[in-house]
């Protein structure tokens, strides 16, 4: 079950930061075209500019957290200091993650009523190209979401595996590669 | 009440981050608590539901990804392998050369990239291994590695300038030009060091044996691509072509198409740099997230305009109140990324700093310069997290090995503080 | 009483010197101290266009609201920027605080919904083009990259044949010297305080290329738990600040057109027909907006006209 949960999840996280990652790639030949046409012909591309601050640089900051986590990519302190026992220590550690969860929660949940609002009332961003507001905070919400959701697994894992605190900090494509 | 909120948050924070719990989601998490503490949970919920959508949805933001992502591709195009080469070819034979190479090749990385963890994964996945197969002392070849790669942020283009030029509201193009010099002179700090420490153990460094002329001329071909993309990205900004955030995706481009030429470059090799360029802008828009609501807590409580008027109540002199700010950055620098620490402490320490009479663009790039300290000391330093993972070293063996350049490094802000021309002479000669 | 006002403009900005610190002032005066203001500058409580959700949270209890960034949360209010529409300062400022006094059609329809009392409007000058390149009638418009600051102005623009590029104000006085832009739209003082006067060649005078409107409202649940005096005290300073305010703006654009001319820039004047040409060509910009608003439900033409029959009757 936990198993299925965790491969699940990277299924998800593998296909949302491939796609961030082309979409990255995408916004540089964009950028430069705007530039170009521009400079050249005086015909900037008009909408590169919301579409950049309204959706994509919270595309790169949310569809790629799970994944992010997943690989160890969040900086972290490293070092391996212990000011209580082992199993005091992975306790710990483990209702630290638990707080995270529930502050990412939180947030998840207002952001997601937010996106269900703005879609609702059909909420747009202004102007010559009527951005949908839902889409930008839905992103947000979905990102949480996932990243919530890893942790939450991540203890679940914790409390299958009866307290080690290493699955909180394992870079798990380092063991997916062992087995 | 906001006095004991605030122990309790630095304490939360300092707990979290020693339960391995990442720097981002530590700074969430007692920012948290602490908004509760002082205004509540309607306070706390409507912050929570607001900054994760806004704090980063800047279109300048994506200069993050952008100039990673061209470091990403001078990587695939195997050029920044080359510059190690041909800075080796060069240098190589003088005491403590592949040391000094490193340092070179940091600093020709550092102008064509503007990230200072892609630098040290990619130094030391070259120069690590020459040095070692040299016979250098492990120690003095971390260290190196970890410090030249911090020379990506302080020499343009460089992600932490434009962060700062963002929250100080300077011109970022005056901030690129103002980091050249300095980036020599750190360069410079670095070699000496690298000197100093062979001069007093020649042993650390045996010699290595001299390249012929024609290798030497042979490894200059990397030159080219490397002059053609520097001054691809600082000639859009200076011709009016294109606008210094604009100039980042130019620049990705530029590296994207010598990648492509080197043929190098494959479709998976291409979503793979844009992955990890990604993964690290998440990292950094991530922390700038977390901090920008910690930054709400400290304005509710008045943590930085009360600390602020403490020094300025103390009547000290004003190069006194500059070593304060110095030791506050530094300590800082020891605990927090440089994006969290810009966006808590500039809008507040730079309307001191211009109080005082100091100029907005040097106090930027000496912050950097700070900035690179913190990278790489304890405990988080990212620099020397990207060394140790990449050559499978403990991170206190890299930490040790950093240790004499932080101690130079002091020696170069001293520099810059008592030359503030050395900042701001080629700024103002560009005017 | 403490009260916690967020705002976007810097510290010293002249804009919140003749607004919000006489406001915060007049407040404490009127009040003999029993109230006092917490200003929050920069946007340091918070960006601009979470500033209704803040309110809501009780985050701020009072703050600046700009249509321009609230979009569809304030689409009503975006009447006072378009182009063509308001001439001065004081035009823009005393008709919005007409029609969006508690009771009157713009409160009634979108700030008692948003949950927000007025307390001064804070309008500014018709936007002037200013440019390093030759201008001198509607003509040599075509084609200019002109920076532009929102959606109602790249309308404005676009139907010009002027080119709108968006850009952060922290890059426009590079893009500008270093000609990535051709010029930007802007009320005449503010050229003096981005610092873009020397690359400022030429200026148009007695057009309009829209124009921003900013209002300082308070969070009506904090409102109610006001005792009488305090409310009315807070009443009659916004009354005061929002006159206070638009004249000393009004002045000090004149002053800076004058000075910038003195500088050296040139001051164009379109010939009539060029001037009802202009006119003529931004006329369907508002007509286009009010029925976009329409057709999300909001009464825009509605708007539209009260609004401009507020002007008639200011004239
Ligand atoms: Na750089
Ligand atoms: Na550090």
């Amino acid at each position: 079950m936990l198993h299925a949960l965790e491969t699940g999840l990277r299924r998800i996280d593998w296909v949302l930061a491939r796609i961030t990652a082309v979409a990255v790639i995408a916004v540089m030949v964009i950028i430069v075209c705007d530039v170009i046409g521009r400079y050249a012909f005086s015909q900037p591309i008009a909408w590169v500019y919301d579409l950049v601050s309204i959706y994509f640089i919270n595309m790169i900051l949310y569809l790629m957290a799970s994944e992010t986590l997943r690989t160890r990519g969040h900086i972290a302190l490293d070092l391996h200091t212990r000011l209580l026992p082992p199993r005091a220590w992975s306790l710990l550690q483990a209702v630290a993650w638990l707080a995270v969860t529930l502050t990412l929660l939180l947030a998840c949940w207002r952001i997601a009523l937010g996106t269900w609002e703005s879609f609702e009332a059909r909420e747009v961003h202004p102007g010559l190209y009527e951005w949908p507001v839902w889409l930008e905070k839905g992103i947000v919400a979905l990102g949480l979401a996932l990243l919530a959701c890893r942790i939450a697994v991540r203890l679940a894992r914790f409390c299958s595996l009866g307290g080690d605190a290493e699955v909180f900090s394992a870079d798990e494509s380092d063991r997916e590669g062992a087995r | 009440m906001n006095e004991l909120a605030v122990l309790i948050v630095t304490g939360l924070l300092c707990l979290l981050l020693v339960l391995r719990v990442p720097v981002s989601f530590s700074i969430l998490v007692s920012a948290s608590v602490g908004l509760w503490m002082v205004a509540g949970s309607g306070v706390l919920i409507g912050i929570l539901e607001t900054t994760p959508v806004s704090s980063t949805a800047t279109y300048e933001f994506v200069t993050v990804p952008m100039f990673l992502l061209m470091a990403e591709f001078v990587i695939v195009s195997g050029i920044a392998d080359g510059i190690f080469r041909a800075a080796a070819a060069w240098v190589g034979r003088l005491p403590g050369g592949l040391a000094i190479a490193t340092a070179l090749a940091g600093a020709g990385f550092g102008a064509i990239s503007g990230s200072s963890t892609a630098s040290a994964a990619t130094l030391s996945a070259t120069s690590v291994p020459a040095m070692l197969r040299e016979k250098y002392e492990p120690r003095l070849a971390y260290g190196v590695v970890a410090i030249s790669g911090t020379l990506a942020m302080l020499i343009p283009p460089s992600v932490a300038m434009v962060l700062y030029g963002l929250i100080a509201d300077v011109s970022i193009g005056a901030l690129f030009v103002g980091g050249v010099v300095p980036g020599l002179v750190v360069a410079l700090t670095i070699i000496l060091t690298i000197l100093v420490i062979v001069w007093l153990d020649p042993a650390k460094a045996p010699r290595i044996h001299s390249y012929s002329t024609t290798e030497r001329w042979q490894a200059l071909t990397v030159a080219g691509p490397m002059i053609l993309l520097f001054a691809g990205v600082t000639g859009v900004i200076y011709s009016g072509i294109a606008t210094p955030t604009e100039a980042s995706a130019i620049g990705a481009f530029g590296a994207f198409l010598i990648a492509l030429v080197t043929g190098k470059l494959t479709p998976q090799s291409a979503v793979d740099a844009a992955l990890r360029a990604g993964k690290t802008t998440c990292m950094i828009l991530m922390v700038i997230m977390a901090a920008h609501v910690l930054a709400y807590f400290l304005v509710l409580t008045n943590v930085t305009e009360n600390l602020i008027a403490w020094v300025g109540s103390l009547g000290l002199p004003r190069w006194c109140i500059l070593l304060v700010v110095y030791a506050i950055f530094l300590i800082l620098g020891c605990f927090l990324d440089l994006a969290a620490i810009l966006v808590l402490t500039i809008p507040v320490v730079l309307p001191l700093m211009k109080s005082l009479g100091y100029d907005p663009i040097w106090f930027g790039i000496v912050v950097i310069v700070l900035g690179e300290v913190g990278l790489v000391t304890p405990p988080v330093g990212l620099n020397v997290f990207v060394v140790a993972r990449a050559t499978d070293q403990p991170v206190a063996e890299v930490f040790r090995g950093v240790a004499p350049h932080v101690v130079a490094h002091l020696f170069a802000i001293a520099i810059l503080t008592i030359f503030p021309e050395l900042v701001l002479w080629l700024p103002n000669t560009m005017k | 009483i403490d009260l916690k006002l967020a705002d976007r403009l810097p510290q010293d900005h002249y804009i919140a010197r003749y607004t919000t610190s006489y406001f915060i002032d007049e407040v404490r005066k009127a009040t003999n101290g029993a109230v006092t203001i917490q200003r929050y500058p920069s946007e340091r409580l918070g960006k601009s266009k979470d500033m209704l959700n803040l309110t809501k949270a009780g985050v701020v209890d009072m703050g600046e609201y700009v249509p321009g960034y609230l979009g569809d949360q304030l689409p009503l209010s975006a009447v006072a920027e378009l182009p063509g529409m308001v001439p001065t300062a004081c035009m823009a400022s005393a008709v919005y605080q007409d029609l969006a006094r508690p009771g009157a059609f713009l409160d009634k329809n979108e700030l008692a919904p948003a949950g927000i009392r007025l307390l001064y409007a804070v309008g500014l000058p018709a936007y002037q083009l200013f440019t390093s390149k030759k201008i001198d009638g509607l003509a040599s418009l075509k084609g200019l990259k002109i920076r532009s600051t929102g959606a109602a102005m790249d309308a404005g623009l676009r139907q010009l044949g002027i080119v709108p590029i968006r850009m952060s104000a922290a890059e426009l006085n590079e893009s500008f010297s270093r000609g990535t832009v051709d010029g930007t739209s802007f009320p005449a003082a503010s050229i003096y305080s981005y610092d873009l006067q020397k690359q400022t060649r030429f200026a148009t005078s007695g057009l309009s290329f829209g124009s921003s409107m900013t209002f300082y409202g308070i969070s009506t649940k904090v409102w109610a738990k006001l005792p009488p005096d305090v409310q009315k005290a807070m009443t009659d300073a916004g009354e005061r600040t929002t006159k206070h305010g638009c004249a000393l703006i009004d002045k000090d654009d004149k002053e800076a057109l004058a000075r910038l001319e003195k500088d050296g820039a040139t001051l164009v004047t379109f010939s009539p027909a060029d001037s009802q040409k202009f006119a003529d060509l931004l006329k369907p910009v508002a007509e286009e907006w009010a029925q976009g608003v329409d057709k999300k439900r909001k009464p825009g033409s509605e708007t539209l006209s009260a609004f401009r029959a507020a002007l008639q009757q200011h004239q």
